[in-house]
C-alpha cells in the first residue's frame, strides 16, 4: 500500500500517541457541540440551509454572467481584477503585482486558496518573505508544517508544543505555555510585521456580484490590520465564492460562523469595495479546475462549499485520524470529495476514509450531499486500498453464503473452534477485521436454532 | 484567448443546462426594542464586550474625561465632536500610538451583537484595529433584529469600506483556550445613547 494513503497515515497518527487521539477527538467534538447550540438558537436554521443551497446552485448555473457582473462593478470601483486559469498562473500574477511594486515583506491572512496554489513556497523561491498572521497559521508556519484544519490550523497542537515553538522563534521563556501570554507575544511581534509590510494578501469568504465587492471574516482582525496599513491589497479567491446579491450575505453570514465555531458571527466582517486612498486593491479570480468540476453533475454540489469546516468537526474519522492523514490541502469529508477532482489516483484512499455515517451532510450549511459523493467516488477511483487479504476473505464468505448446507454447518464448526482456539490464531493477519476488534461472546446456539425452538411458544411467557 | 476568455468559455460549456431559480428568505419581524436591546447586549457581553447606557449630557462629561487622556482619537461627526484628529494621511507610526479610539456606529444587530461602521465614520480604515481599546457610540433606537434586516438598512457599497464589529478581537488557536485581544482592539466598549 502506498505510504501516503489515509489508512497508513492514520495508523501512524494513532500509534504515535493514543491518548492524543482521544484529546483530538474530544477537542473537535466540542466544537461540533458548540455548533449545535448556535444552530438551535435559529428556529429557521433548516430553511436557511435550504435557501443557501439554492442561492449557490442558482449562482453556479449562471456563474459566467455573475462573474462578468462582478468584474464590471469591481472595475468601476477602482479594483483591479485578474483571472487565473490555474495555480501556476495565480502565483505568477501575484508575483508580478508584487515585483512591480518592489514588495519585499508581506503579511497574509488565512486563505485556503493560496494553500491550494502553493503560494508561500513559490514566493519564497522568488525571494519574497510571507508572514502568515492568523495565530494558528503563524504557529504552523513557524513549525514548518501545513495547516491541519481549514479554520483552526493548529488544532492538533498542544500548548506545550506551541510554547516550545515560540521559545525558539520569539525567545519566550522556556516552558511558558500560557495561551494568554503567548497570544500577547504574538500580538506584539506580528504588530511589527503589520507595520513593516509592503503588501497584504488575503483570501475572501464571499464576492458580491451586484456591488463588485469582497467580504472577509476574521476573529483576530489580522486581515484588516494588514490591508488597512499596507499600500497593496491582493485578494485571492476561487471563482465559486461568488454570491449574486448583497442581501444574500444575510443568509450566509447567519450560517457561516455558527457552523464553523458556534459563534453567531465572527468579530469582524469586512466589506471592501474601493481601494484605500492612494493604494491598490487587486482581486485574483482563480479557476484551477473549478470550471471543469462545474460540468460534473454528480459532484457539482460540492462547489457550494463555503469552507466552514463543520464537516471535519463532526467526522469520526477526521476526529480520530487528524488532518495530516488526508495528505491534501483540505482534509476531512469535503477534502475527500474535492481532492479526487485534482488527482483520482493520488487521493483514491480518501473517499474510503469514511463510515458513510452522513454526519457531514447533516451539518453542512449549504446541504452538500457529502456522504453520497463519497460513495460515488468510491465507485470511480480504482482503489487498491482494500488490499488482497480482504478480497480473499470476501470471496470465501460469498462461497459459503451461497450454499445453505455450507452456511448452516460452517456456523456450527466456526462457533466450536471460536470457543477452543487461542486468540492469537483467531486474530491473525488472515483476519484483517480483527485489528482493534474482537469477536463477541459465542452464543449458546445459532439464532436459526433458537427461533425454531421458540417461534411456536405463545407470546407473553417469559423465556 | 486570454485566461478570462478560456475560463468564461469553460463555464458556459459546463454549467447546468437548466438554470436553477433561487429561493429567497423573507420574514416578518415584530420584536420590541426592549427585546432587541436585551439580546444585543447579551450577545456583545458574551463575546467579551462591555455595554452601557448613557444619556446625552452624561456622554458629554465622559468624553471630556477621555479627551484629557493621552493618545486618544475621538471622531464623532454626528455629535459634532472631533478631538485629536487622525486623518487619511496619518502615518503608520502615528496610528500605532493610538491607545483608545471613540467612534460612532450606524446600526446594531440584536441576534449577534454586530455593529456596522463604515469608512465615512472612520478617520482612517486602520483605526478600529490598530487602537488598543475601542469605544463605539450607538443610538439605542438603531437596533435591528437580524442580518437580513441589517442588509436592508445598510448599503455596503456606498462607502469604499464598511464592517460589522461584534466584540473585542480574539483567538482560540492555542488549545482552544479563548484569549481576548488578538491583533485588533483588545477591548470593546459600546455606549448606547
Amino acid at each position: 500500500m502506498n505510504k501516503k494513503e489515509h489508512p497508513v497515515l492514520a495508523k501512524e497518527f494513532i500509534e504515535k500517541d493514543p491518548e492524543n487521539v482521544s484529546w483530538h477527538d474530544e477537542t473537535l467534538w466540542f466544537i461540533r457541540a458548540k455548533r449545535d447550540l448556535a444552530a438551535k438558537e435559529v428556529p429557521e436554521w433548516e430553511t436557511l440551509r435550504d435557501v443557501a443551497a439554492s442561492i449557490k446552485d442558482h449562482l453556479l448555473s449562471h456563474l459566467d454572467t455573475y462573474l462578468i457582473e462582478f468584474e464590471k462593478n469591481a472595475l468601476q470601483n477602482g479594483i483591479k481584477v485578474h483571472w487565473a486559469l490555474n495555480a501556476e498562473e495565480h502565483n505568477e500574477i501575484v508575483l508580478k503585482i508584487l515585483q512591480e511594486k518592489g514588495v519585499q515583506k508581506i503579511v497574509k491572512s488565512k486563505s485556503m486558496l493560496t494553500e491550494e496554489c502553493g503560494l508561500n513556497p513559490f514566493l519564497k523561491e522568488n525571494g519574497i518573505d510571507v508572514i502568515d498572521t492568523d495565530l494558528g497559521e503563524r504557529i504552523v508556519q513557524l513549525a514548518k508544517e501545513p495547516p491541519s484544519h481549514i479554520v483552526m490550523p493548529a488544532i492538533h497542537k498542544k500548548k506545550k508544543e506551541i510554547g516550545e515553538i515560540f521559545h525558539k522563534a520569539y525567545d519566550t521563556p522556556a516552558g511558558q505555555e500560557d495561551p494568554i501570554f503567548l497570544t500577547a507575544v504574538a500580538r506584539e511581534k506580528l504588530r511589527e510585521n503589520f507595520i513593516e509590510a509592503d503588501a497584504a494578501i488575503t483570501g475572501a469568504n464571499f464576492l458580491i456580484a451586484e456591488t463588485g465587492g469582497i467580504v472577509v471574516c476574521t476573529n483576530e482582525g489580522n486581515a484588516d490590520l494588514g490591508v488597512n496599513l499596507a499600500p497593496v491589497h491582493i485578494a485571492c479567491v476561487g471563482i465559486e465564492k461568488l454570491l449574486p446579491k448583497a442581501e444574500d450575505l444575510g443568509v450566509f453570514l447567519r450560517l457561516l460562523a455558527r457552523s464553523a465555531t458556534g459563534q453567531p458571527i465572527t468579530i469582524y466582517t469586512s466589506h471592501f469595495h474601493k481601494p484605500r486612498k492612494n493604494t491598490d486593491l487587486h482581486i485574483v479570480l482563480v479557476d484551477n479546475g473549478r470550471s471543469i468540476h462545474l460540468g460534473e453533475e454528480k459532484y457539482r454540489a460540492s462547489l457550494r462549499c463555503i469552507r466552514c469546516g463543520a464537516c471535519m468537526n463532526t467526522c469520526p474519522v477526521y476526529r480520530r485520524s487528524g488532518g495530516y492523514s488526508y495528505n491534501y490541502t483540505i482534509p476531512g469529508p469535503i477534502g475527500a470529495i474535492l481532492s479526487p477532482h485534482r488527482d483520482k489516483y493520488k487521493y483514491s484512499s480518501l473517499p474510503f476514509a469514511s463510515t458513510l455515517c452522513g454526519s457531514c451532510t447533516d451539518v453542512c450549511p449549504v446541504k452538500i450531499n457529502i456522504h453520497e459523493q463519497l460513495y460515488s467516488w468510491r465507485q470511480e477511483v480504482t482503489g487498491t486500498s482494500i488490499g488482497n487479504v480482504k478480497n480473499i476473505a470476501m470471496n470465501a464468505s460469498t462461497a459459503v453464503f451461497k450454499r445453505p448446507f455450507l452456511y448452516n454447518n460452517f456456523g456450527k464448526v466456526f462457533r466450536f473452534f471460536l470457543k477452543i482456539l487461542p486468540n492469537s490464531l483467531i486474530n491473525a493477519p488472515v483476519n484483517p477485521w480483527s485489528k482493534n476488534r474482537n469477536f463477541p461472546e459465542v452464543p449458546k446456539s445459532s439464532f436459526k436454532k433458537w427461533y425454531k425452538e421458540h417461534k411456536d411458544k405463545k407470546a407473553g411467557k417469559d423465556e | 484567448m486570454s485566461s478570462r476568455e478560456i475560463i468564461l468559455q469553460k463555464i458556459k460549456t459546463n454549467k447546468p443546462a437548466i438554470p436553477v431559480a433561487t429561493k429567497t428568505y423573507d420574514q416578518e419581524i415584530n420584536i420590541s426594542n426592549e427585546t432587541l436591546t436585551a439580546s444585543f447586549i447579551s450577545k456583545l457581553e458574551k463575546s467579551g464586550a462591555i455595554v452601557n447606557f448613557l444619556k446625552h449630557d452624561a456622554l458629554e462629561s465622559e468624553l471630556e474625561i477621555y479627551a484629557a487622556q493621552e493618545n486618544m482619537v475621538i471622531h464623532l461627526p454626528a455629535f459634532n465632536y472631533i478631538e485629536k484628529k487622525i486623518s487619511l494621511t496619518s502615518g503608520i507610526n502615528q496610528l500605532n500610538q493610538i491607545s483608545c479610539a471613540i467612534l460612532e456606529a450606524q446600526i446594531g444587530v440584536a441576534e449577534n451583537g454586530a455593529i456596522w461602521i463604515d469608512e465615512d465614520a472612520l478617520p482612517h480604515r486602520a483605526v478600529p484595529f490598530i487602537t488598543q481599546d475601542l469605544i463605539l457610540i450607538l443610538s439605542g433606537e438603531r437596533l435591528v433584529a437580524n442580518m437580513h434586516e441589517a442588509y436592508k438598512v445598510v448599503d455596503i457599497a456606498s462607502a469604499g469600506y464598511g464592517l460589522f464589529i461584534a466584540g473585542p478581537s480574539k483567538t482560540a488557536d492555542i488549545e482552544q483556550s479563548l484569549v481576548i485581544g488578538a491583533h485588533g482592539a483588545k477591548s470593546l466598549r459600546v455606549i448606547l445613547v
